[in-house]
């Protein structure tokens, strides 16, 4: 039987362990409030960006900020900004999956057979209403759109969703596989996005 | 090259120099005084010689017309039908164009007036409920769809002179489809999705707006709308403007004040159902039909009170006789209608929930029967080897007693449709004379591109002739009532089809026709298109299309989208006709001034005599025209046309073609020189208190 220490060691083995126990935690709210501190004003906004890693990337998560109106304070646009989570990566197949989709689920009923619209609007011009990063395509499926656009969020996985978007990118010969944001300044993709002026 | 192209002759005759100033008059014959002696010679004259000519025109149809063997007619010139009277000879240009000879003076068609004889015309029409000369209370200013002014001050003498005497920009851009209502010295105007209505006080300096009226309709209605958030026109009785808003609401607004009267939920957007038709007003009820046929929707007509919108009736389109309001007075002239529950039996099990059978067209009204005449859509999906059976009542023109909805008889233009030719189409009610007889018919052209007059009290096909280039059916036999379908236009899925004829907007879709007392004939706008088809299984999901038709569409024989006809209910044959390089998707307007007015889908307005179809008159709008004209009086005793401009709609199927028009909402309104009292030069000020506006909440929930 080994003989207990004598009492002031333990009271200080004690304090010196919840002394590392409060830098640690100290340390760990400190980064929190570190990682949710706003960009400053000024346009640094690299030095006030987000410390933490985003979340794993999988296709089962959904885009978990997508917005659809701009950001003030930051040169950030929707685009950029939408979602921690990019697209997955996936593969050949997805574009496959999402066109059979796209007939199954009565999509081609609104936007005809090849994307060129009828009913809803036309997917293969450069013309975006509520934006053409996978991100923005994705909410729009998964949440629906105010003017009749239904949401699928609760019918199809994000999986499903997932493969439209690649499957609806590559009709207007956007990169199905990838978050590229569309090519800055020259095209009208990037000049579209934005303007909510309606379906023209 | 001028692409209407219509060789004019002069007019072999006439019409006196007293003019026919409405239509009682044109019965009635319009009397001179002279001396006793001379108008008893004349008028044995003119009467004898009236009776020989006529003699001799009916001569060959003394034996039954032959059963119709309709051969399919490769351009615009039809095979007559009936072919009970020596048919006017025509020859054809260089663009395979009708050139007619004008109708000789006494041939059944043409209203002759003796020097003091009534006019020997063959068409007549009640004009119930007779609204005050120059006003124009519904959409198809009466209960017969006649779209007939009995105006005469705007006339083939002076109508080259018409200009542009104001216009009025109601800020919406989507398809213009709807008819101005005048009631009074005020103009109603219904706009595309949002369905704001105006009231302008026609009276006053500036055609000031009265009041507006702002539904706000929900606008998830506006991805449920087939073919663009349009509105037909509203229809103005008691003190009150009825019409529809997209996310299926009925509304009644009061003229006074544009206060809301009432507001009742037909459907709901999210099953599909939104509504787009002009309401008919009879008496003291309502009759709205819904839209929806490519969504799976489950049609239905319905009768509402004027008084407070509630529902009298509802009509199914389809599924068991107690549904359809089909019972013991119920008698369908054909065999292949008769039996208990078709609307259940002619579908595979269940299918007829939601079967279409929508009732998105125009309905018309017989006050001596008091029959209401409406047809019903396409049947849901549209692709047929998902549904087999002849999928009653779809593609079907019914007769309903209008105080309680049941059925009197019905015919199914289309049995198993199979290309979306629905069955909508106006049926315009007027009385014939028909192989020596007078008959009370209704007159129809169908997307199918057939021609049709039917006995009004049967529903026996008395003829039926197409009108427009088409390929999926061998002819329609009058013994069965059946159309004899031709194979190789029936479609398959996944097997593509490269010129299915007409398209499934068909020979002539919505855009309404008139006719004209004066002439006898019909006038519409048609179509001269042919689709690529390829079907593909779908599935029903409740507010999304049940549809699976892939579809190109592309000008048919000639080059030609469109065409403007000037149509012989008798003969069965166009009398003349213009060829247009873009659709004629808007509304006649058939006036006592022989007149009659048109628009394109480019945005041409243009006035042809009513005889012969020359081109009178053509003028530029702002945007395309699929508006419904209409005439009227000022408070000046001016006559006005007035017409929307503003493309959209259906017409959409061709704007790909160099010279399409860009998208855009406003009224013209057109007189002679363009006079108006209240829009003249100088110093004018807009007169007018505030604008009152009138609305209401787009509710969430009904």
């Amino acid at each position: 039987m080994a003989a207990r220490l004598p009492f002031r060691k333990t009271v200080a083995a004690g304090l010196v362990a919840s002394a590392g126990l409060g830098i640690a935690l100290t340390l760990a709210l400190a980064t929190r409030s570190a990682a949710q501190t706003p960009p400053s004003t000024n346009g640094t906004a690299q030095a006030a960006l987000p410390q933490t890693q985003p979340a794993p990337v999988s296709a089962d998560r959904p885009p978990a900020f997508a917005p659809l109106g701009d950001i003030p304070g930051t040169p950030l646009t929707p685009a950029q900004e939408s979602g921690q989570n990019r697209m997955p990566p996936l593969d050949r197949n997805a574009v496959v999956k999402g066109e059979q989709l796209f007939g199954k689920m009565n999509c081609a009923g609104c936007h005809a057979y090849g994307g060129k619209g009828a009913m809803g609007p036309d997917l293969t011009d450069p013309y975006w209403r509520y934006g053409s990063s996978p991100e923005a395509i994705y909410s729009s499926i998964a949440e629906g759109r105010p003017q009749g656009m239904p949401s699928w969020g609760r019918t199809l996985s994000p999986k499903e969703i997932w493969s439209l978007v690649a499957y609806i990118r590559s009709l207007s010969k956007q990169p199905p596989f990838t978050a590229e944001a569309p090519k800055s300044g020259g095209t009208s993709a990037g000049q579209a996005e934005g303007q909510g002026l309606g379906r023209h | 090259m001028s692409e209407h192209n219509v060789v004019t002759r002069p007019l072999q005759r006439l019409k006196a120099s007293t003019p026919v100033r409405n239509l009682r008059d044109a019965r009635r014959g319009v009397r001179i005084p002279r001396p006793l002696h001379k108008v008893f010679g004349v008028l044995v004259i003119g009467l004898g010689a009236g009776v020989c000519l006529t003699a001799l025109a009916q001569a060959p149809s003394s034996a039954p017309p032959p059963p119709a063997t309709q051969s399919q007619a490769p351009q615009a010139g039809a095979p007559s039908g009936a072919g009970s009277a020596p048919e006017p000879s025509s020859t054809t240009n260089g663009q395979g164009q009708i050139i007619p000879e004008p109708l000789a003076p006494g041939s059944p068609g043409t209203p002759t007036l003796g020097p003091s004889g009534p006019p020997l015309e063959s068409l007549s029409f009640d004009v119930a409920p007779a609204a005050p000369s120059g006003e124009w209370h519904l959409a198809a200013h009466d209960f017969a769809n006649s779209r007939y002014s009995d105006l005469d001050q705007i006339n083939t003498g002076n109508v080259n002179r018409l200009r542009v005497a104001w216009t009025f920009a109601d800020g919406t851009i989507n398809g213009h489809e709807a008819a101005p209502l005048v009631v009074g010295d005020t103009m109603y105007l219904i706009t595309p999705f949002p369905n704001n209505a105006y009231a302008l006080d026609l009276s006053q300096p500036g055609i000031p707006i009265k009041w507006v009226y702002k539904p706000n309709p929900r606008p998830i209605a506006m991805g449920k709308a087939c073919c663009d958030t349009v509105n037909r026109g509203g229809a103005w009785a008691d003190g009150k403007l009825v019409y529809n808003l997209l996310d299926g609401h009925t509304v009644a607004v009061d003229t006074k004040t544009g206060q809301e009267v009432w507001r009742t939920l037909i459907g709901q957007p999210a099953q599909g159902l939104t509504l787009t038709m002009a309401p008919l007003i009879v008496g003291d009820k309502v009759f709205v039909g819904v839209s929806g046929g490519e969504l799976g929707v489950r049609g239905f007509l319905e009768a509402l009170s004027l008084k407070d919108g509630h529902e009298l009736w509802r009509a199914y389109s389809t599924g068991s006789d107690k549904d359809v309001l089909i019972g013991p007075e119920f008698h369908p002239f054909y065999q292949f209608m008769q039996g208990h529950n078709l609307g259940e039996t002619t579908w595979p099990a269940d299918a007829w929930r939601h079967g279409g059978g929508t009732t998105w067209g125009w309905i018309s009204y017989d006050p001596a029967t008091n029959l209401i005449f409406y047809g019903t859509s396409n049947p849901g999906p549209r692709v047929p080897v998902q549904r087999p059976g002849i999928n009653l009542w779809t593609s079907t023109v019914f007769a309903r007693d209008a105080d309680t909805g049941m059925a009197r008889w019905a015919y199914q233009f289309t049995p198993h449709d199979q290309w979306d030719y629905d069955g909508v189409n106006e049926n315009l009610l007027a009385d014939l004379d028909w192989n020596g007889q007078r008959r009370h018919v209704l007159i129809h052209f169908d997307r199918n591109a057939f021609a049709y007059v039917l006995d009004r009290a049967t529903g026996e096909v008395l003829e039926a002739s197409p009108f427009a280039y088409q390929n999926w059916s061998l002819g329609i036999d009058l013994k069965t009532g059946m159309p004899r379908v031709n194979p190789e236009e029936e479609p398959v899925p996944e097997k593509k089809l490269p010129n299915v004829c007409p398209p499934d907007i068909g020979g002539k879709d919505w855009q309404p026709s008139a006719m004209s007392p004066r002439t006898g004939l019909v006038y519409a706008g048609i179509f001269n298109i042919c689709m690529e088809l390829t079907d593909h299984r779908v599935s029903y999901i409740p507010g999304t299309p049940y549809d699976g038709m892939q579809m190109k569409r592309h000008a048919g024989p000639g080059g030609n989208w469109g065409e403007f006809m000037a149509w012989d209910p008798v003969k069965g044959r166009k009398a003349w006709s213009i060829r247009e390089k873009f659709m004629t998707m808007s509304g006649a307007l058939a006036t006592a001034g022989d007149v009659v007015f048109y628009g394109t889908a480019d945005g041409w307005f243009r006035a042809v005599h009513a005889r012969t179809g020359a081109v009178l008159w053509s003028t530029k709008l702002g945007s395309g025209v699929i508006g419904q004209p209409i005439a009227f009086l000022g408070p000046d005793h001016r006559e006005y046309i007035a017409i929307y401009s503003g493309i959209g709609g259906a017409a959409m199927v061709s704007q790909t073609e160099p010279g399409f028009p860009a998208r855009g909402g406003t009224l013209y309104v057109f007189s002679v020189d363009g006079a108006s009292p209240n829009t003249v030069n100088g110093m004018s000020e807009t007169k007018g208190g505030g604008a009152r506006q009138g609305g209401a909440m787009g509710a969430e929930v009904p």
